[in-house]
């Protein structure tokens, strides 16, 4: 249930309540969070940002969930970005190599090219997911949802037990 | 910022230092001692083992070591004790200690419970199985089975050596055996080429075509140079057979030389095997030497070992470099990604104590009977080759009275070689009893007052030497026997009129090949008179050994022998005869070839003269 709990607040939130940015900003935290691979420092940092700022947390958990989910494929890819940041830039040779010295980089694990290129990433597509994000729900709130409610493929769907489901989840957090 | 969020993280962070609090300590102490079990091989107690997370602290009420001989006692009770970590290592999961002061340690306490491991616990045990130690002990265990026996009993009856020696696992045997083989097929080989009846058909068929070139009547000079050509391709003929006689006849006496070379070095393996028997008959000369590694061999051998065995622990818990890299290039599997290493100025093993102090006291509580020890360990750690310094120790036990033990160390584990050196001075220390080995003729027990004790030994990856000498007065031996023959008679009355004793031992090897030396002051006079009494009996015995293989081996020798020996005359019999033959027909054509030729130039003499006269005919007529 706690997962049905999670769909049925982003639902609400996105259908009322909170500022599209809010859902949109919890949304991109959650998408970086789960990109990494691991439990890292940074991780933490911005899980910390989503707990203590004013953002939507069912919004950046269900980003976590998604971005985990495609993070899996894209790994060899991170790996490829990181080892070029690491390894292919001799100016930031001198910075990684400070880094490396410094008490806090274990707990980044920012030598491991997959954490560096999946990191990078997730900096790089915080604003394209953003602004993706905020722009759905604005439109969803637009009047996007009578719309959709109207068409006959959807009155269709509508009938069908699933879509009943969805009913019962979404009014789980209240219409 | 919300304050619902600030409310989780403070939840969150209660949750962890409740958890912390309740199973950090316990974790690290229950780590503490198993890691201690597995080096001391008896139990390990750490009462209250305490981290403080705040100040870097950590420190326990009490640390118990058993002793593994002795399990109801401890080896070392040290009391309250605290040091600190170092807090910039632990980010990196390395644990470094400055110093750590171990006050009020005692040795000796009784235990409240038995400190012995439990089997699963034992089976985690560190063994030096197929190390130093086993080849340590199989070598040592080898060189003693191989000392002569003084068992005049023994020596008197006659040994059974047909039960003792196999005589077809003898090397001289097998050698005549191998010898035998080698003769025959290379003699087979040599009958073959020599065969008479090949040589003499080509000598015949020689002589036919020396006698077909016929001059006799031949005055015409193409004829005879014919007849001269066809003696010289005869002539290049025999040439070439009395080459191939010369050369094979070479080859022939070759093989024998060897064959008979070979027969002379049987006589050397012949001795061998002699020698070796009598070992097995435990027949050796009785050599003074040997006096010592009997009498305490034994005892300085469990020393040794016990020594040997404590480096091959420190060998396993302060590992040397294994020639890789200390932050070698991590082969992590793909999608894990790969980790990067960079340049890194700090050198941090996973485990360091810089400096351990220990400070201790016997647990007699009369101050007379007390030990006191005061030393201390430096460069205590599980990578010595990072920390590029070996573990050195310094230990000094004194009692009250004079009574003073002092021992050095240094396991230097930093390159792939492991260098490690031992020092132990012992000074008026009390000996007691020693085991001795058992053998009817020597002493079971060496009893002894005080006695004064000194050590070194260098261990240099298999490569050891460990010298030690005791000095004990005041010594008694005591048998288990009573004299009943001439040599236990002799070494009882030696033995216990001696007051001091001095021994010398030395091990000295590499690889498996050790061997223990000892020098004692009763080598000389025991060694000389035990000599004397056995020396007859020995003797004989031996002798008896030596005639039995010399008679077993000879048969062999002498079917070698008459196959080499009798073909040798025929071979050069038969050879000598092609030889003659061939060099006969060889001078028969040279002396033919001459004649040719003198005819030759006797027909051309005439046929000039005969042309002269015509040309003058010539010029005369008008």
């Amino acid at each position: 249930m706690f997962w049905l709990k999670i769909i049925s607040n982003f639902i609400k939130a996105f259908r009322s309540g909170e500022k599209p940015w809010q859902i949109a900003a919890g949304f991109g935290v959650g998408f970086i969070i789960g990109l990494l691979p691991s439990l890292t420092l940074q991780g933490v940092l911005l899980f910390c940002l989503l707990i203590f700022f004013n953002i939507n947390m069912a919004a950046g958990t269900l980003g976590l969930i998604l971005s985990n989910i495609i993070a899996y494929p894209l790994d060899p890819i991170f790996h490829d970005i990181g080892f070029f940041i690491l390894t292919g830039i001799p100016a930031l040779e001198n910075i990684w190599t400070s880094l490396y010295n410094m008490p806090i980089a274990p707990l980044t694990k920012f030598n491991n090219t997959v954490v560096m290129g999946s990191f990078v990433a997730g900096l790089i597509l915080y604003w394209p997911v953003f602004w993706g994000m905020k722009k759905l729900v604005v439109l969803y709130r637009s009047g996007m949802e009578q719309r959709i409610n109207k068409l006959k493929i959807v009155q269709i769907i509508k009938g069908s037990k699933l879509v009943q489901l969805y009913f019962k989840i979404r009014d789980l957090g209240g219409k | 910022m919300r304050k619902k969020g600030l409310l989780y993280l403070v939840i969150l962070l209660l949750l962890w230092a409740v958890f912390a609090y309740l199973f950090r300590d316990s974790a690290l102490e229950s780590l503490t001692e198993k890691t201690l079990q597995l080096i001391a091989g008896a139990k390990v107690e750490v009462d209250h083992f305490n981290f403080s997370l705040f100040d870097m602290k950590c420190s326990w009420d009490r640390l118990q070591i058993a002793n593994k001989n002795n399990p109801w006692y401890n080896v070392i009770d040290v009391g309250y004790t605290s040091f600190d970590i170092e807090t910039r290592p632990l980010f990196w999961k390395k644990v470094i200690i400055n110093e750590m002061i171990m006050e009020d340690a005692k040795s000796g306490t009784r235990r409240e419970t038995d400190g012995s491991l439990s089997r699963a616990e034992r089976s985690e045990l560190f063994t030096d199985k197929d190390g130093l130690v086993n080849r340590v002990k199989d070598a040592l265990e080898k060189q003693f089975g191989e000392l002569p026996v003084f068992d005049l009993k023994a020596l008197r009856q006659k040994i059974n050596v047909d039960s003792l020696i196999d005589i077809d696992q003898l090397s001289s045997v097998q050698g005549y055996e191998r010898l035998m083989s080698t003769a025959d097929s290379s003699l087979g080989y040599w009958r073959s080429q020599l065969d008479p009846d090949v040589y003499k058909k080509r000598i015949n068929d020689l002589e036919t075509r020396i006698q077909a070139v016929n001059i006799e009547g031949v005055r015409d000079i193409t004829t005879l140079t014919t007849s001269l050509q066809n003696l010289n391709s005869i002539y290049e003929e025999v040439k070439t057979l009395r080459e191939e006689v010369n050369s094979k006849h070479t080859a022939v006496e070759s093989t024998y030389d060897t064959l008979q070379s070979q027969l002379g070095d049987m006589k050397e393996r012949l001795n061998e095997d002699i020698s070796e028997a009598q070992k097995m008959a435990k027949l050796q000369t009785i050599d003074v030497k040997d006096v010592g590694l009997m009498l305490f061999g034994q005892p300085a051998v469990n020393q040794f070992e016990k020594i040997t065995e404590y480096i091959a622990l420190a060998r396993k818990y302060l590992p040397m470099s294994q020639g890789a890299d200390v932050e070698k290039e991590a082969k992590t599997p793909r999608f894990k990604g790969q980790n990067i290493y960079f340049p890194f100025k700090y050198t941090y093993p996973e485990f360091l104590v810089k400096n351990i102090s220990v400070s201790a006291a016997s647990a007699a509580g009369d101050t007379g009977m007390a030990y006191f020890l005061k030393g201390n360990l430096k460069g205590l750690t599980s990578q010595p080759y990072v920390y590029n310094n070996p573990t050195r120790f310094d230990l000094g036990l004194e009692k009250i009275g004079g009574r003073e033990y002092n021992i050095l160390g240094s396991f230097d584990h930093i390159t792939e070689v492991a260098r490690d050196s031992l020092w132990i001075n012992a000074k008026n220390i009390a000996l007691g009893e020693i085991n001795l080995k058992t053998s009817k003729y020597f002493p079971q027990v060496l009893s002894t007052e005080e006695g004064d004790f000194a050590l070194s030994g260098f261990f240099i990856d298999n490569f050891i030497k460990i010298n030690a000498d005791l000095e004990a007065s005041d010594v008694n031996f005591l048998f288990d026997e009573t004299a009943t023959d001439q040599v236990s008679r002799l070494v009882q009355d030696v033995l216990s009129g001696l007051s001091t004793l001095v021994i010398d031992a030395n091990l000295i090897g590499e690889s498996s090949d050790y061997k223990l030396n000892m020098k004692s002051n009763v080598d000389n006079v025991l060694g000389n008179q035990i000599k004397g009494i056995l020396d007859k009996n020995l003797q004989e015995a031996r002798q008896q050994v030596e005639t039995y293989i010399r008679n077993q081996v000879d048969e062999k020798r002498n079917q070698v022998e008459q196959l080499i020996n009798s073909s040798k005359k025929t071979f050069y019999a038969e050879f000598e005869n092609a030889r003659e033959k061939v060099l006969e027909k060889y001078n028969e054509i040279e002396q033919k070839k001459k004649e040719i030729e003198q005819r030759i130039e006797e027909e051309k003499a005439k046929a000039k003269e005969k042309g002269v006269d015509a040309i003058k005919d010539l010029i005369k007529r008008p």
